[in-house]
């Protein structure tokens, strides 16, 4: 096939900018709320930390007070997340006692979600905190969609083990790839056909069992 | 059909240089609630002006949650999202107030932990000058970070 100079530095330009535009837009972001004040009228500040550990526990994990009676909570979540890096959401509750003393509390909250990766926005978590501890009705929030499993000519997602070497290749759902150094890339299929950069830009073929990736002198299989 | 070819080339790049990169990013959210700070003399008015002044030196931003709610928040942004928050808020006591801390910050692609951007809030708001409650006492108490 006769090669095409102007194609080329056409298709690397725009390949340039479409990287470009992609970094503009791909970030994910903080959303924060800071909930609703809310003045309990009776009970205690032990009452309070009480209930915002369990209000805490129902939709987080790791739920811990800040230090030993500063009456400050924190959970991170969402629920089910097994790895730091899918810690996307937390939430904080505050107890004070009442301004000008006497009976009751004064609750406050903070919650943060990443999105778009968090399944639910800050705001819908710290109204469900706020609903556990004053007994109002919650709404569901949405759970994180599980990992496709299985070998399938889908998707490149799961654990690769190099057929030549000790090198395993985890491919995630965002495109991303990382290998047991922590060195990082990214995986592109499109009709059995992969584009691996890792290292360098490397297409593979999928064989139709979605187990075996090989090609550019590679040969992954995966764990399935 | 030369002009066909080209801008098949162009798409084809484009949609690569897209698909790259276009999942959001993948970060750790870190979130700290770092030691509270006691005045035992004070206004909350005084409260409000202090963690303003602390989240602009800090973060450049700062904004009440509600008017007169004394929870002050803080965003800082990279690219155009927030990638770090934070809040101050202050809480009256019988004759000074209770300011406590709450930082969450993205990482990548911020350099500074939760716990590092509460430090350097706790610093501007001018902890030096106010006394940090005793840990594990009645409260108001002290706070500690994770």
């Amino acid at each position: 096939m006769k090669r095409n100079p102007r194609a080329l530095r056409l298709f690397a330009v725009m390949l340039f900018i479409g990287l470009v535009a992609s970094i503009g837009i791909a970030p994910a972001a903080i959303d924060l709320s800071t909930g609703i004040r809310y003045a309990m009228p009776t009970g205690t500040i032990d009452d309070c930390g009480t209930k915002a550990q369990a209000a805490l526990g129902k939709y987080l994990q790791n739920v811990s007070e800040a230090s030993p009676g500063s009456h400050e909570y924190i959970g991170t979540g969402p629920l089910g997340a097994t790895s730091a890096q899918a810690l996307t959401s937390s939430g904080t509750i505050h107890c004070y006692p009442p301004v000008g003393g006497g009976n009751g509390y004064e609750v406050t909250f903070t919650c943060t979600a990443e999105t778009p990766n968090n399944p639910y926005t800050a705001k819908e978590l710290c109204l469900d905190l706020l609903h556990n501890i004053i007994g109002q009705p919650e709404t569901a929030l949405p759970t994180p969609t599980p990992e496709p499993t299985g070998c399938t000519t889908a998707n490149l997602i799961g654990t690769w083990q190099s057929d030549k070497d000790n090198t395993v290749l985890k491919m995630t759902p965002d495109g991303s790839l990382t290998d047991g150094d922590g060195v990082s890339g990214n995986w592109i299929l499109y009709n059995g056909t992969a584009t691996i950069t890792y290292y360098g830009n490397h297409t593979m073929k999928l064989s139709p069992d979605g187990k075996h990736l090989s090609g550019d002198g590679y040969s992954f299989t995966r764990k399935c | 059909m030369k002009y066909r070819f080209r801008v098949a080339c162009a798409a084809a790049a484009l949609a690569c240089g897209l698909a790259l990169t276009n999942a959001p990013a993948r970060a750790n959210l870190d979130t700290v609630i770092a030691q509270r700070v006691v005045v035992p003399t004070g206004t909350p008015a005084e409260c409000s002006a202090r963690a303003k002044d602390a989240l602009t030196t800090v973060m450049n931003s700062a904004f009440e949650a509600g008017k007169g709610s004394g929870q002050w928040i803080g965003v800082t942004r990279v690219g155009g999202s927030a990638s770090a928050a934070a809040v101050l808020e202050c809480h009256p006591l019988d004759s000074g107030y209770v300011a406590s801390f709450t930082c969450s910050v993205q990482v990548p692609p911020n350099p500074d932990t939760a716990s590092t951007l509460c430090g350097k809030l706790t610093a501007a708001f001018g902890a030096s000058t106010a006394t940090a409650a005793p840990a594990a006492s009645a409260s108001p108490a002290a706070g500690g970070s994770r």
